[in-house]
């Protein structure tokens, strides 16, 4: 089994990433900020900045 | 829409091992809408591509890989889950050689949305598994009836429902493969699908363990960051090794999908390990995850509760653990 990967399958997934994360930014209060995990910042003020 | 899908069906003729990788980059944003990716690829157009003519491929495939259709899949009934083969939903053969579908069809992902659904229904009912037969189902078309969507606990973005058929007619030609086939057909299509769950369930499992650890080095309590409390620390490694083994085991059955379609054999053994390792590490690490956050674990405005309600139903669909348990015993017994 050949764990190293192709270019086409890490393009793939950069791809995937990219839409995902790019989608996921413009629902509220969902965002993945590092910022939105500091104990006292809620997502709503993140989102909104 | 259509990752494995080749270029002449509209698709982006990835391998198995490509679908995973983005399979695991969706999930990671939001499981709801990996779902929707893995019905598609997996659970639809797998089926078809496996079983189909090659009308019904440039038909129902094209529109679902080129996104500007939905699929769906539906198997499962008010009755009849795990145990297929009691399904209720009846397909009367003509003789002109059509058939009329009745029945009803429960917990259809993507159903209040789906153009086209692949559909299980008992045609000759004394045969048991071999009296189910696959047939391809346009939505738009009369006998054909959607009923409330689902509340669900978790993945609340992909829509799930009822659907009924009343008197429906299926043509000749909207037969997936032949008559009788459609048990192996399901079995061969869910094997595929139990990647994608795998997949999915990594990517959830990877977004709560690195919320995890970016939040135990931020959080302080008692003076210093609550990473550096052994108890903390114990959680955090056993999220590692869980998260770390269905990655590898995931793409392990990827890879042997990869193999079989070119050397042939099965990959149901890989599938079902790695679906089943891979579910039960997302649970056990958005619940380690919410556990670790606290009270801000359990507010809605972090994902952390989300992730923990996704989690539960990589355990259900597409086979449960218990399912699994059993796929994997019996291949490797060979006893039944």
């Amino acid at each position: 089994m050949d764990f190293a990967f192709t270019e086409e399958q890490l393009a793939i997934q950069d791809v995937a990433r990219r839409i995902a994360q790019e989608k996921y930014r413009r629902v509220p209060s969902i965002t993945m900020s590092p910022a939105n995990f500091h104990w006292r910042t809620s997502a709503r003020s993140v989102r909104t900045a | 829409m259509g990752i494995e899908v080749p270029h002449e069906y509209g698709g982006a003729g990835m391998d198995p091992v490509s679908y995973v990788l983005a399979m695991i980059e969706i999930a990671h944003a939001d499981c709801a809408h990996s779902t929707i990716v893995s019905v598609n690829n997996s659970l639809f157009c797998n089926g078809i591509l496996k079983f189909g003519t090659e009308a019904q491929k440039q038909l129902y495939v094209r529109a679902i890989a080129e996104g500007r259709e939905i699929g769906a899949f539906a198997l499962t009934e008010p009755q009849s889950g795990s145990d297929a083969t009691a399904m209720k939903c009846r397909a009367t053969k003509q003789a002109d050689g059509r058939f009329v579908i009745n029945g009803k069809k429960s917990w259809i992902t993507s159903g209040p949305v789906a153009r086209y659904i692949v559909l299980f229904a008992m045609s000759e009912p004394g045969k048991g598994a071999k009296g189910i037969t696959a047939f391809m189902i346009d939505t738009q078309k009369l006998g054909f009836h959607r009923g409330k969507t689902e509340p669900k606990l978790g993945i609340r973005a992909s829509a799930t429902c009822e659907i009924e058929f009343t008197d429906y007619v299926a043509e000749a030609d909207e037969v997936l493969g032949t008559e009788g086939e459609g048990f192996k057909i399901a079995m061969g299509v869910l094997d595929a699908g139990r990647i994608g769950i795998a997949s999915q369930a990594v990517g959830l499992a990877r977004a709560a363990y690195q919320a995890s650890v970016a939040y135990v080095k931020e959080r302080k309590s008692f003076g210093q960051p609550i990473g550096s409390f052994q108890m903390i620390q114990a959680k955090i490694a056993d999220m590692k090794c869980r998260l770390d083994a269905a990655t590898i085991l995931t793409l392990r059955a990827a890879w042997a999908k990869g193999e079989t379609e070119r050397n042939g054999g099965r990959f149901s053994t890989e599938a079902a390990v790695a679906k089943l390792t891979a579910s039960e590490a997302a649970m056990f690490i958005t619940h380690q995850a919410l556990q670790i956050h606290g009270g801000m674990g359990y507010s809605k405005e972090m994902p952390l509760e989300r992730y923990f309600r996704d989690a539960k139903i990589t355990e259900i669909y597409e086979g449960t653990s218990e399912i699994q348990r059993l796929v994997i015993a019996r291949n490797e017994t060979g006893l039944r």
